[in-house]
């Protein structure tokens, strides 16, 4: 299809959002994997991929800490006021206004190296109030389950459910990557916040000892 | 009521697509055949999972970075596999309803 094309035209192509069939193609043969679709026929849409909420979640809790320094969330430092909690199939886990969780994609995701993500919430859920990812890219070759930021926006509780499709994975081209980095692990649950290991805060200490 | 079996064609059949997946990182939810998504089945996950880790395990290992300590891959590598385990009854009980 991109043959005839003029050079502008193929870019475009060539950075187009996957339609239906492009989709469909890419996840038969395996080389772009959401696993499992529960529905595929209705999850499989022009453009987008529904995801659903897994069962694992990272919650905040009320501590004695003061305050969050970025610089000094290590593990230890995180569960003094982040706790992981599963919530299993047919329960139900409540949001509170104005809370914050983390939770996780039930599907797996493996992206090949010629492709890339975002993740949306479904309109009918932000509209509730939800939002659920802030972070939203996912990179060309990257695998596992999604971290979800959920955060209730609205005024009243929202009740989740594992299960429920509440965002959508919109699959586009990327310049293949040619040397991809190997991953230090692969989430099957939401990921704590690896802050502590940012290969700045070196040069800020520096720099805050050289300008006091 | 007929005894339940895992024969060698049955291991045959399935095993080694689950070791495909466990080799590159994937939970072995489910397997495209014949035009259809099939899930595997739990005995043919858990035979999978051992499989590659009696045999060909460094394959795995060989995915993480080099300063990924070979606990936290193994690790990784359960997690894949009761995921797949989670998933596959999951989406059994959510074509009954």
């Amino acid at each position: 299809m991109e043959e005839g094309l003029a050079p502008p035209m193929k870019q475009l192509v060539s950075n187009a959002v996957l339609s239906r069939e492009a989709l469909n193609d890419r996840l038969n043969r395996e080389e772009l994997i959401v696993s499992p679709l529960l529905d595929r026929e209705k999850q499989v849409g022009n453009g987008s991929i529904d995801i659903s909420l897994g069962t694992k979640f990272i919650t905040s809790q009320r501590s004695h800490i003061t305050q969050i320094d970025p610089r000094d969330l290590g593990k230890e430092n995180i569960r003094q006021f982040q706790k992981s909690r599963v919530v299993g199939f047919g329960h139900k886990f409540t949001l509170h206004p104005h809370n914050f969780v983390l939770g996780s994609t039930f599907e797996f995701i493996k992206m090949p190296l010629d492709l890339c993500g975002f993740v949306l919430s479904r309109s009918a859920y932000g509209r509730a109030g939800l939002l659920i990812a802030t972070a939203t890219y996912v990179h060309p070759g990257w695998q596992g389950c999604l971290t979800l930021e959920l955060e209730n926006l609205g005024e009243v509780p929202i009740i989740l459910r594992p299960l429920t499709d509440i965002g959508q994975l919109v699959v586009m081209h990327s310049m293949e990557l040619r040397d991809p980095k190997k991953p230090k692990t692969i989430p099957v649950g939401p990921a704590f916040t690896t802050l502590s290991k940012n290969t700045r805060w070196a040069k800020l200490d520096y720099l805050e000892t050289f300008f006091r | 009521m007929k005894p339940y079996s895992f024969t060698a064609e049955l291991y045959h059949s399935s095993v080694p697509e689950v070791v495909k997946k466990l080799r590159v990182g994937v939970p072995p939810i489910e397997v495209y055949k014949d035009n259809v998504f099939r899930q595997n089945d739990v005995q043919a996950i858990l035979n999978g999972g051992w499989e590659l880790f009696k045999t060909d395990i460094s394959s795995f290992f060989q995915l993480f970075d080099a300063e990924v300590p070979i606990a936290d891959r193994l690790s990784t590598y359960n997690q894949l596999l009761f995921k797949a385990i989670e998933a596959t009854e999951v989406v059994r009980v959510w074509k009954k309803a």
